[in-house]
């Protein structure tokens, strides 16, 4: 995947602690790649990935402008390209509240001592880019994190490392957006480091839309204060291979979470999603949610791994995951798993795959609608349930927008009565 | 006019209908009662096109049409309309899109243009406002965390909007409380007209209280063993399923 020589030739970057780097180096060589194996890479293999040659990343000029991008950006916006940050299409709220590249090393690189995966001692050797946020006071418009990967003409990796902290009291809407336009192979890691001080409040949607051919690995690390809530939306649109992980430990007393997933396999794509919760302290609750639909030869993964400690009485676990496959040849796995070590708890599990709903396709067909609108409806149907969860309509419609785009729907087909409906003008 | 002639229908080999003779002319209002099991709703999903049935004899007309090879959706156009008895959940489809695409569906059938925003609104709350529903059964989905009255007055809006020549109604008044059984009463008795053709699949006469039938048939396992005028069901409502059967197995 990465020789020796070609980490030996690697510009090291202005500021990076260089010993840490070659710790991370020889951590990650002494590891051995995961394989089939191992539990947690039980239906992903990394054979192919492993005899793939990335060259670095190198900050070439990139010409892509914010119309390449469909969404609609508020102000406030970090936008990194093939792994490095690009000042022109940033706009950041105030300065004294980030801290980008060599400023945030030194708050970066102290999460590194816990770098024990084989993807996130990758990141620590390669690092190319990070930002530190530290939001100490709650807005109203979320922040977006652009991680952008543009045309390269080759095999290309970028490893970025992000920390978000979230003072006490303090509400924080983030929107990741994790974009791929580039046309060949590239491996990238995204390591994301989140903490939620004491009645701190963080909502997260990543977007991911990785190149196709592309290999993405992204880590989300979340550490829970007492009377913290952090809710992800994941949104995965698929590539060669998308992984996301999201761990979460939820530390204090009456710590939340609610971590929803969406995954929209087509084609060769494999998403395969890892969430691992953790319950340390009584009061705490957790839910979690995952979609996936599976098309063509696709596969989509989910395994969900929540531990409720002894110390945790008093705890509520929800955890589910519906699938649906569109083809024979389609695949899907769903693994959503309890370990309880305390029996005051109240926890809820389930896990489904299936077919489309004969009985809805039946029930829209005798209203009129021909088998294939009648399908794409219920396909739309199935994902867009799942994002009636985000409060911010726009994002909700954008997000819609992109489902539309991705599954090839009908354009006429879903019409603007999905919208939030306009009272004024329709009354 | 429908035309069902000595119709058999069987589910995995298990003989549902078993020789079904039925004609209903445009104008006409047909009630089909019957004990549990007798083949009723078979009878109201075999004419909309559920293909898990075999139609193993006879036929089934519309309008001169077999509707045998039709799909669901080609019996929707010629007309026909499904009132389910259990009306399905549709979690992320909302219930205008459900109502417009359906109404454009059949528009774009008889070659009109699709219809505007701001008529199918003004169109669809004259209906609603008929069937004492508010805005926000719009926006909410397909019959999702509707209750079963909600979900039938659903249905009903669904029939008012799409217009059908051939209302099948498959106990819509399961479900209902008084009031409620009123209000979708009179939506179906709006939709009677001398062009329009509706068949009542019902347990008991309460509906047909509100909805006089020119024609009450009764079913009993899979077969028609008596016909007569809307007095038939009061006679069904005092004596029971039970001397009728009898009389059919003593001819």
């Amino acid at each position: 995947m990465i020789p020796q020589s070609l980490f030996d030739n690697c510009a090291v970057l202005p500021g990076w602690d260089k010993h840490l780097r070659l710790e991370a180096w020889k951590n990650w060589r002494s590891m051995a790649t995961p394989t089939i194996r191992d539990e947690a890479w039980k239906y992903t293999s990394l054979a192919r990935l492993e005899k793939m040659v990335f060259s670095p990343s190198t900050p070439a000029p990139s010409t892509l402008t914010l119309n390449d991008i469909p969404l609609t950006f508020p102000e406030n916006r970090f936008c990194f390209i093939n792994g490095v940050f690009n000042q022109r299409l940033s706009a950041p709220l105030t300065a004294d509240t980030y801290l980008l590249s060599q400023r945030a090393w030194p708050k970066i690189a102290t999460q590194y001592q816990t770098a024990q995966s084989y993807f996130e001692r990758l990141n620590a050797a390669m690092l190319n880019d990070g930002l530190y946020l530290d939001i100490q006071n709650t807005t109203n418009t979320p922040l977006y994190l652009m991680l952008l990967e543009d045309k390269t003409g080759g095999l290309s990796q970028h490893h970025l490392r992000h920390r978000i902290r979230v003072h006490a009291g303090v509400k924080s809407d983030i929107v990741i957006v994790d974009l791929g336009l580039a046309d060949s192979s590239s491996l990238t890691t995204h390591v994301i480091d989140i903490e939620l001080a004491e009645g701190a409040t963080l909502n997260c949607t990543h977007l991911k839309k990785a190149s196709a051919p592309g290999y993405a690995i992204r880590q989300t690390h979340a550490h829970l204060a007492k009377n913290s809530r952090f809710t992800h939306f994941n949104v995965d649109f698929g590539a060669k291979l998308s992984r996301n992980e999201i761990v979460v430990l939820l530390q204090e007393n009456n710590a939340s979470c609610q971590l929803n997933g969406l995954a929209l396999a087509r084609g060769q794509d494999h998403i395969d999603n890892q969430t691992q919760i953790t319950h340390l302290a009584p009061s705490t609750q957790s839910l979690a949610h995952y979609r996936g639909m599976s098309d063509d030869k696709a596969c989509h993964i989910f395994h969900g791994h929540v531990l409720v400690d002894a110390n945790a009485p008093d705890s509520i676990v929800n955890q589910q995951s519906k699938n649906i496959l569109l083809t024979s040849k389609a695949q899907v796995y769903a693994e959503p798993q309890l370990e309880i070590y305390n029996k005051n708890i109240q926890c809820v599990h389930g896990a489904t795959v299936g077919d489309i709903d004969e009985e809805a396709l039946f029930y829209l067909r005798s209203r009129g609608l021909s088998n294939e609108i009648a399908r794409q409806l219920l396909i739309f149907g199935f994902a867009r349930s799942l994002l009636e969860t985000l409060d911010d309509n726009t994002l909700q419609n954008e997000l819609a927008e992109w489902i539309k785009t991705h599954l090839a729907l009908d354009s006429e087909l879903i019409l603007d009565c999905y919208k939030e409906p306009d009272h004024e003008n329709t009354h | 006019m429908l035309i069902i002639n000595k119709l058999q229908v069987s589910i995995q080999n298990k003989a549902i209908l078993k020789g079904i003779d039925l004609k209903i002319k445009p104008g006409e209002v047909h009630a089909i009662m019957g004990p549990n099991g007798s083949g009723k709703s078979t009878l109201a999903n075999v004419l909309s096109g559920r293909e898990e049935y075999d139609i193993t004899a006879g036929t089934l007309h519309y309008q001169g049409v077999d509707l045998a090879p039709l799909t669901p959706d080609e019996r929707a156009h010629l007309g026909l309309f499904l009132s389910f008895q259990y009306p399905v959940e549709i979690p992320g489809v909302s219930n205008l899109y459900l109502l417009k695409s359906a109404l454009n569906a059949k528009r774009k059938h008889q070659g009109l243009d699709e219809i505007d925003a701001i008529d199918f609104l003004s169109v669809v709350r004259e209906k609603m406002k008929l069937l004492q529903m508010d805005d926000s059964y719009l926006y909410r989905d397909v019959n999702t965390g509707f209750s079963g009255g909600e979900k039938k007055r659903n249905e009903i809006l669904q029939l008012l909007l799409l217009e059908p020549s051939l209302c099948i109604l498959d106990e819509t008044d399961s479900g209902l409380d008084i009031d409620a059984l009123r209000i979708v009463a009179k939506g179906i008795n709006l939709m009677r007209n001398e062009n329009r053709s509706i068949l009542l699949i019902t347990h008991y006469q309460r509906l047909l209280d509100y909805i006089k039938p020119d024609v009450v048939h009764v079913l009993s396992d899979g077969k028609m063993i008596a016909e007569g005028d809307y007095q038939l069901a009061a006679v069904l409502e005092a004596e029971g399923y039970e001397p009728f059967i009898q009389k059919k197995a003593g001819d």
